[in-house]
């Protein structure tokens, strides 16, 4: 395979030794596998090759990466390989939550619509902004806003009711007493 | 205040996302008010929660969807004829292309053999054999098999 890239943009290789570790997170999460991340994050960095002045029209360039990435995670998973398929499974699923106000959580967020648990990721995980997560998802950032407002509130109440169980059980009481 | 602004607010100050003027403002406002107070201690709990939850399952990133639905059955054999007619065509007309102009013409250059994974982790051009064309003004790039 060849194609023809622009030069490359000053500064690409530091941008990928800042963001190298941030991005092979990113799909760790989604790929969990080891020569899939490798393959991805280098895929990644290619494609901001082909266009390196859009680089420098992003307001984030660590946002515009981590767009970059979700279609090129999307891209490879469209391509029907599945995770893991070498056996080298990075991450495990967690086993039942002995938590039971984290097994709430769990369940209202994985109830969550895609856009919402996205901006959830994005924010809790990665650590991006409002404004870095509005670029990276090509939404406004009022809409990261009040996604994320409404999933906490959702959350909230979750946690209150499961609260509220706790306090009325048996268990609770003989605590209590 | 009504509750939906505090909460929003709530959440905007536990992310980091309330400038500090604001925050300020936000503090004084639930030292004059414990009920306010109880709750924006829940909402902040909650943010914490969501936070260690999301951190400790991966599992709850949305994963993209897979490509669009195939087509019905008879469109979908369809399609995939007219395709295997089109590679044999292209594939005639490549070889015949290849014979008429091989003869005469040096080979390309290898492709380096691929690194070791530190290496290719390395930089992000280790998996691609890249060579500027000055003439041109571009980079072409070869991916390692």
């Amino acid at each position: 395979m060849t194609m023809e890239l622009a030069p490359p943009a000053d500064g690409i290789e530091r941008l990928y030794r800042e963001t190298r570790e941030a991005l092979a997170g990113y799909f760790r999460r989604r790929h969990r596998a080891i020569h899939v991340v490798e393959d991805l994050l280098h895929e990644t960095f290619l494609r901001l090759m082909r266009r390196p002045d859009r680089l420098g029209e992003a307001r984030s360039p660590r946002a515009y990466l981590f767009g970059i990435a979700r279609h090129v995670s999307a891209e490879a998973w469209r391509s029907a390989e599945p995770p893991a398929a070498d056996g080298r499974v990075l991450e495990t699923l967690a086993a039942a939550e002995p938590d039971p106000r984290l097994a709430a959580a769990r369940e209202t967020i994985a109830a969550l619509p895609d856009l919402q648990r996205e901006i959830l990721d994005l924010r809790f995980q990665h650590d991006l902004s409002y404004a870095e997560i509005a670029e990276t998802l090509g939404v406004p950032v009022g809409t990261v806003r009040s996604r994320l407002h409404n999933a906490m509130r959702l959350l909230r109440a979750r946690l209150a009711q499961e609260d509220g169980a706790s306090e009325g059980s048996p268990d609770h009481e003989s605590r209590s007493a | 205040m009504n509750p939906e602004a505090l909460e929003a607010l709530v959440v905007d100050r536990e992310l980091g996302e309330l400038s500090p003027e604001a925050a300020d403002l936000l503090e004084a406002y639930l030292r004059l008010s414990p009920e306010a107070r109880a709750s924006a201690g829940a909402m902040a709990a909650a943010v914490g929660v969501a936070r260690a939850t999301v951190r400790n399952h991966p599992g709850l990133a949305p994963i993209p969807r897979p490509g669009p639905v195939p087509l019905p059955g008879w469109t979908s054999w369809l399609a995939r004829a007219a395709a295997a007619v089109l590679l044999l065509g292209g594939g005639i007309w490549i070889g015949r292309r290849a014979e008429v102009g091989s003869a005469g013409i040096p080979a390309g250059p290898a492709v380096a053999a691929t690194g070791s994974p530190a290496a290719r982790a390395a930089n992000p051009w280790a998996r691609y054999q890249v060579a500027y064309d000055a003439r041109r003004g571009a980079y072409t790039v070869a991916r390692h098999p």
